[in-house]
């Protein structure tokens, strides 16, 4: 548990942008990590609660996920056009991105 | 008292003039229309005009006669994914963003009748209690447009205070319909979690979020709710539960002194101590406890319960909803729908057009939760903070099943304070704890209102918030038509 | 069968496997789009797998119901609550920017497989093995690299998942593959992934590592991914192997990192560089509340579940008399143990006969031609009917063959094939006597050593006449008739 002050530096700060995608100033960078280490303070109350033994929880209420029939709906093409349209950059009916360096399958 | 349902027309008044045949359901929407064109509250990011006055023409009273508010109008918080209908949660990042769908809501408004007049300005991604951080500019508080009307649903808010739409829907993930109804002194409701769907809400955190309606009155409020709630296949998180007849509820209460009277007789009202703590503004707690005083006077029970957990509340809302965000806010990355930049054009690496994209997409309030929910979700701080903060709920949740063992409803304030000036709070944590009374509602699920219960020396409004049990709506809507007749009684 | 693993070098190597299979569901994992493969880009899409703004997840039930059948046949406790996970990252074709998957509590656990194999040196060995866990999750779309850009398609994008973590309990790259040839066989018996490798539809991921004889922990991982298929996963971690073993020998460290296999030149590269470590910020899915499944469902499941490999195998020894290698290579592949059964339904009761031709011409068949029993230009009951026409004397065994190769051919039926070339079997004594008299006739000397004794030289003669009768006439009646004229 981190009692003891957190203390964000820019090397924390770089990585966490980074991990983000955000393209930061570094004012920007600057003022968020005053920010964030505002506020994480602010969260540091938590250590006051003792969560012995206490299951986190996700949801308010409880509840179940539901399953659905396995029906297949494809919708028509001009509807999947639509869809793809929705893109700044679609040729040949697929999102066209930057080249993916030794990438995924 | 000059409270906006006092003043404006209500749907439910529309809706029998309109069946009656007093003035065609066009008219009404080019009433709106007219008065949309000439706002200076900045209220709507898009005006819906040719295709409300196309619904109002071909709109026929005796195929809407069924449906409690077909044939009026509403406007929907920017929130919601409207086919066709440009839809930009208040972001630059979504400037040009025409949905390929329809949300479940969406639906369900267009199938009850109702005609969309537009869509209203927000805080970016609904983050936000000003209604400041959109980037389509501020929203302003209609009595006073120096003031903000709270956020992060301001355009929903200030839309039916301003008499721009009867009624409205917006989202609230941790206050975003109750603070800014508290502030421009309209009723609002959040719904319990589950009860109206989410598929087409552009998602915030999604354990939190539900979208609820604005109006001017308990019984408009009522037959929104009607509208909208219900089981949706759509949404894993859709409750299967009934819908009670909400609006009859309502009408039953306002129509019958002897219902009325048993109503509040068996009201029991639970008072936290937590939310009377310092911190409260005076003229607040003044209103509030009156309207306590009012109902206690006509037969409710009023006992002090305790909310251990509540002061944790915030900090709790402050990991998770940012936590849920980072993620919920990753799919805006410039590829399938979106703004896109390329900052060294042809040459541009994937990871530049993503940085770019979203650095220059999303404003600075999204920016610094994006940034503060990447961090505690990160590796090696997820258990003292993600982990942490979810235990934590989990004794706010208990704390709130405690305390309905003795009550009904609870009662406290919706704010802090009323509206303050626009600019006012520069320091986001300042920001954040204008939601410390609603935020923990939205932790357990719960279903809560605010209502207009009074107003400041300088006439600015003042809310209540009534909170309940899991899918007590109805009791809630009760509460809130009984004490609108005893205050309306009391002038 | 005391096996021992392979040293090399002085080290041993531990492995464990990832395998992800993709289930043969109607519909996607949590949306209503086509889960099928082949089709023009971005057809199989709609506004929830694109993740358009405000969509939501649904489970399919059809695909819980695969993933809890592959946990029942690879013998996992299938837990009664699961929970879906967020995975974090970017990529393209990952359009909600994280990956709906299963992190700490899976929908099944605890498993174990026997594998049987030959050992280093040919000997057939066997070992058990244990699956970590099974896991459910959506696929990602494709990305084709062009020139300057690449292009997503994002049809495979939700298509649901079970990735099966085994243990590190695999000391060799034989071991490894007997596992993977194995689990194909199950998913595939148990009908819910239809193992297309080429299709992807299989694919496995290898975690290896080596240490030196002796030393008990473990060393260094690197990661193969995505290698899809048998011959390229030994090859592949063979390679990884002495890889490693030379960094170490060489003064170096091995060091942790995903690694790709580069068939063409039989070498695994590093993928990505160390300092873009991931971190995937897993929390649980707030759009999916808990999994919990009835312990009725998963009973009904279970006692459903088609027959497994092995169990078919038994019965193919038992029933049909067929030697337990030959059941064990036939049931090996779910499509060849029905090709088999179907043929010998139509072979009027001839397992062993079915399953020799079987074990032999159509296997050599499908190597040589690298295709799948899928594909086979020879239908099952035509095989079968093969077998009827030689068991019940129309055409000799030799005869048979030249058949089958016009079968494989032309996808004919045998009936036709023999009618057509006028293959049948010469039966009429008269026939087949007038040529034997000629061929006697026409070779004196041999007919004169013959009758003095030796008797070898009957098989010249039936030779000869065989020839003269372009191997139609029955060999019984031929040998009958070259005794009796040679005697008289």
């Amino acid at each position: 548990m981190a009692s003891e002050k957190l203390f964000i530096d820019r090397a924390l700060m770089d990585k966490t942008a980074r991990l983000a995608r955000l393209q930061l100033s570094d004012d920007e960078k600057n003022m968020y990590m005053r920010d964030l280490e505002k506020i994480l303070s602010y969260v540091d109350l938590l250590n006051q609660v003792n969560t012995d033994g206490v299951e986190p929880i996700v949801h308010g209420i409880p509840q179940e996920t539901r399953m659905r029939e396995d029906e297949p709906r494809a919708l028509e093409d001009k509807h999947t056009k639509e869809i793809v349209s929705c893109s700044s950059d679609a040729i040949y009916e697929q999102y066209r991105v930057p080249q993916v360096i030794g990438g995924e399958t | 008292m000059t409270l906006p349902r006092h003043e404006f027309t209500k749907s439910w008044e529309w809706k029998s003039r309109i069946d009656a045949g007093d003035i065609s359901a066009k008219a009404v929407v080019e009433e709106y229309l007219g008065r949309i064109e000439k706002d200076s509250t900045n209220s709507f990011i898009s005006v819906n005009a040719d295709a409300a006055l196309k619904a109002a023409e071909i709109y026929d009273p005796a195929i809407g006669k069924a449906k409690p508010l077909a044939g009026t109008p509403v406007a929907l918080k920017d929130a919601l994914i409207t086919k066709g209908l440009k839809t930009t949660a208040g972001s630059k990042i979504l400037e040009n963003y025409i949905p390929p769908y329809n949300g479940t809501v969406v639906t369900k408004v267009d199938d009850g009748g109702l005609i969309n007049l537009g869509k209203l300005n927000m805080d970016e991604f609904a983050m936000g209690s000003s209604g400041e951080s959109s980037a389509f500019g501020r929203t302003k508080l209609p009595q006073d447009e120096s003031r903000v009307p709270g956020g992060s649903s301001s355009g929903p808010a200030a839309a039916v205070a301003g008499n721009l739409s009867p009624i409205s829907l917006g989202t609230d993930t941790g206050g975003s319909i109750r603070q800014p109804a508290s502030f421009c002194g309209v009723v609002g409701m959040k719904p319990t979690y589950g009860r109206v769907s989410r598929y087409g809400v552009v998602a915030f955190a999604s354990s939190l979020d539900q979208v609820g309606p604005f109006a001017l009155d308990s019984m408009d409020c009522a037959l929104a709710m009607e509208t909208i709630s219900g089981f949706d296949e759509m949404d894993s998180t859709s409750a299967q539960m009934r819908v009670p007849a909400y609006g009859d509820a309502v009408q039953f209460l306002r129509e019958d002194a002897a219902r009325r009277e048993k109503f509040s007789k068996s009201l029991r009202i639970g008072i936290p101590k937590q939310y009377f703590k310092e911190g409260l503004d005076a003229e607040v707690r003044t209103s509030v406890e009156t309207s306590v005083e009012l109902l206690k006077f006509n037969g409710a029970s009023v006992v002090e319960i305790d909310l251990p957990h509540s002061e944790y509340a915030l900090a709790v809302y402050c990991v998770v909803a940012v936590s849920e965000a980072s993620a919920n806010l990753a799919r805006y990355d410039g590829v399938r729908f979106g703004l896109r930049e390329m900052p060294a054009e042809e040459k541009t690496s994937l990871d530049q057009m993503y940085e770019a994209s979203r650095g220059v997409g999303f404003g600075e309030e999204v920016k610094r939760r994006i940034l503060l929910g990447t961090f505690a979700l990160s590796s090696g701080y997820y258990d003292a903070y993600f982990k942490k903060a979810c235990q934590v709920r989990a004794l706010v949740v208990q704390g709130f099943h405690k305390a309905f063992k003795h009550c009904d409803v609870i009662l406290g304030p919706t704010t802090p304070t009323p509206s303050f000036v626009s600019g006012g709070k520069k320091d986001p944590l300042q920001m954040y704890l204008n939601d410390i009374y609603t935020v923990p509602v939205n932790l357990a699920g719960l279903p809560a209102l605010s209502m207009p219960c009074g107003e400041t020396k300088s006439g600015l409004p003042i809310g209540l918030q009534v909170v309940g049990p899991a899918f007590s709506e109805q009791v809630l809507l009760e509460t809130c038509a009984s004490l609108e007749f005893l205050l309306d009684k009391k002038g | 069968m005391n096996y021992q693993p392979p040293v090399y070098n002085g080290f041993e190597t531990v492995i464990g496997l990832e395998v992800h299979a993709q289930l043969s569901t109607n519909s996607k994992l949590f949306s209503s789009s086509p889960n099928s493969y082949g089709d023009a880009p971005n057809r199989n899409i709609n506004p929830v797998c694109t993740a358009q703004p405000g969509t939501l997840p649904v489970l399919n039930r059809k695909a819980v119901e695969f993933a809890v059948k592959a946990a029942l046949a690879t013998n996992c406790v299938v837990n009664p609550v699961s929970v879906f996970s967020r995975k974090n990252y970017f990529y393209p074709d990952l359009p909600k920017g994280y990956q709906i998957s299963q992190f700490d509590l899976p929908i099944a656990e605890h498993g174990k497989l026997e594998i049987e194999f030959e050992d280093q040196d040919g000997k057939p060995a066997t070992k058990e093995v244990g699956i970590t866990r099974i896991h459910m999750e959506e696929d990602a779309g494709k990305s084709a690299h062009m020139a300057g850009y690449s292009l997503v398609d994002l049809n495979r994008a939700g298509t649901p998942l079970i990735e099966i973590v085994s243990e590190p309990d695999f000391r060799s790259p034989f071991e490894a593959v007997a596992y993977l040839k194995k689990l194909h066989s199950i998913l595939q018996y148990a009908e819910v992934c239809d193992g297309n490798m080429q299709e992807g539809n299989f694919r496995c991921d290898a975690n290896i590592s080596v240490r030196p004889i002796g030393q008990k922990e473990l060393g260094t991982r690197a990661e193969i991914k995505n290698v899809n298929s048998f011959r390229f996963v030994e090859k592949a971690i063979e390679y990884e192997i002495y890889r490693q073993i030379g960094v170490l020998q060489g003064g170096g460290t091995v060091v942790q990192e995903t690694r790709l296999y580069d068939s063409a030149k039989n070498i695994t590269n590093s993928m990505r560089s160390k300092e873009d470590a991931m971190d995937y910020r897993y929390f649980s899915e707030p759009d999916l509340p808990p999994l919990r499944l009835d312990p009725e469902w998963i009973q009904e499941l279970s006692k459903a579940l088609p027959e497994r490999a092995d169990d078919k195998a038994k019965r193919f020894v038992a029933e049909l008399g067929i030697p337990e290698y030959d059941a064990k290579v036939i049931t090996g592949d779910k499509t060849l143990a029905s090709f088999y059964e179907e043929a010998v339904q139509y072979s009027e009761n001839s397992p062993k006969l079915v399953s020799n031709w079987v074990m032999g011409d159509i296997l050599r068949k499908l190597k040589e031609t690298e295709s799948e029993i899928a594909d086979s230009p020879i239908k099952a009951a035509d095989l079968g009917g093969l077998v009827v026409l030689i068991n019940g004397g129309k055409i000799s065994s030799k005869i048979a063959k030249t058949v089958f190769e016009d079968m494989w051919d032309t996808g004919k039926s045998p009936s036709v094939i023999v009618e057509e070339k006028g293959l049948t079997q010469v039966f009429d004594e008269g026939t087949i006597h007038k040529v034997v008299e000629a061929v006697i006739e026409a070779n004196p000397k041999q007919a004169e050593e013959y009758r003095g004794g030796k008797e070898k030289l009957l098989g010249f003669f039936v030779g000869q006449v065989m020839k003269e009768m372009k191997g139609k006439g029955n060999p019984e009646l031929i040998n009958k008739l070259i005794k009796e004229v040679l005697k008289s």
